[in-house]
């Protein structure tokens, strides 16, 4: 009866690090249980947030106590992680047989070299495949049979991007990728669902900007700065498109030019408060 | 100090505790005002052992869950009374007023 309550809590529990789960895990979970009604199959709701924001607090704790270029480091990879991971999502809706396999397994390769932390994979396959996407826009260039015909620069954005920010990370003396859980794979699943329609497009702009609120008030309350740096590195292709479309496209709808405000003014959120975050870590450092 | 922290330390002067002990004394001595959830309970104990205020005292194995207990260090202790004198002292500065404003006679 309780095994079905502990696996519940236990699942909450990976906001933790691995190794505080390990090392803390099953106390936590004790404590939990001995806390519950005995009749109690669900986590109480006051116990779940706890968790949840105790996860990031501890996390956000550990990153405080390493050097400002690591959070950065971790920071821009996960942004770039996210972006990745979305092409993956995006380069799989197609009907089954695909027919540029070779395409999705570039920007499969892709996203694993990221994931797994291959700095220098990543960049030479992120680099390749935002060539490959670029390819149709490029002057007196043939667009080869393997390749998709993205026409707009919406897509070279998105990869060109994280080729910029995985040139950054590459530097010898910035930092390296670090490896990230295989958990991450279950979003370009997620992105891959074969859903359509302006009603789905509206809720997934929605849920976007929500979940980045979400993600800014979590980084300020448990004093993180990485989830604010991979957010606004996430938002940047879709503002760099938007800009090179006023420019070039004549006068976007008002409800497109409504959204890139509120993304951008997001973004700007998000870096003040990653600044601001980083100022309060050191001041606390100090006794 | 946190309202959390002092109520852990303060329930840890009679003994060590375990987790769920930490957070039935901590209820029983704020008269039910100070309910730790345990992500904010196990939160205060790393900050707390970090800064040297707590120890984890031994582990022990009951119906299969895992219980480790925790004691105040001597530096914990002192961390306690200070803080009890410090809250003291800014009471002071309201109940004297207000005892005195009570015996205060009103002028006509």
């Amino acid at each position: 009866m309780s095994g079905r309550l502990r696996r519940r809590y236990e699942r909450l529990l990976f906001t933790y690090p691995a190794a505080y789960r390990r090392a803390h895990g099953d106390e936590i979970i004790s404590t939990l249980l001995e806390a519950a009604r005995p009749d109690q199959r669900l986590p109480a709701p006051r116990e779940t947030a706890s968790l949840l924001l105790g996860g990031l607090r501890t996390r956000a704790h550990q990153a405080a106590r390493q050097s400002p270029r690591r959070l950065w480091a971790d920071g821009l990879q996960l942004g770039v992680l996210l972006i990745v991971l979305v092409n993956l999502g995006h380069a799989l809706q197609t009907p089954f047989p695909p027919r540029f396999p070779l395409w999705i397994a570039l920007v499969a390769v892709a996203a694993l070299a990221v994931l797994r932390g291959w700095t220098r994979t990543a960049l030479v396959v992120n680099a390749a495949a935002a060539l490959a996407a670029a390819r149709p826009l490029l002057p007196h260039v043939g667009l080869p049979w393997w390749l998709p015909g993205y026409g707009d620069w919406s897509a070279v954005a998105r990869y060109a991007v994280p080729v910029a920010v995985l040139a950054v990370l590459a530097w010898p003396r910035v930092g390296s990728l670090r490896a990230r859980s295989w958990w991450w794979l279950v979003l370009p699943v997620a992105t891959a669902l074969p859903l359509e329609g302006d009603a789905w497009a509206l809720a997934q702009a929605g849920l976007q900007v929500g979940l980045l609120l979400v993600v800014l008030v979590v980084a300020v309350r448990a004093l993180d700065p990485r989830p604010a740096i991979a957010a606004a590195v996430y938002l940047a292709p879709g503002l760099l498109y938007a800009a090179e479309e006023s420019t070039t496209a004549g006068a976007p709808s008002t409800l497109a030019l409504g959204y890139w405000a509120v993304l951008a003014a997001l973004m700007v959120a998000l870096a003040a408060a990653a600044w601001r975050i980083r100022r309060q870590q050191l001041t606390q450092r100090q006794p | 100090m946190t309202a959390a922290s002092y109520f852990i330390l303060a329930a840890l002067l009679d003994g060590p505790l375990h987790g769920y002990g930490i957070i039935k004394k901590a209820a029983e001595l704020s008269d039910g005002r100070v309910r730790l959830a345990a992500g904010t309970l196990y939160g205060a104990l790393d900050r707390l052992a970090e800064e040297g205020c707590i120890l984890a005292d031994r582990q022990e194995l009951v119906e299969g869950r895992v219980r480790r207990y925790y004691r105040l260090t001597d530096h914990g202790v002192h961390a306690l009374h200070r803080e009890a004198a410090r809250m003291e002292q800014a009471a002071r500065v309201v109940t004297r007023r207000s005892g005195s404003t009570a015996t205060t006679p009103r002028l006509a």
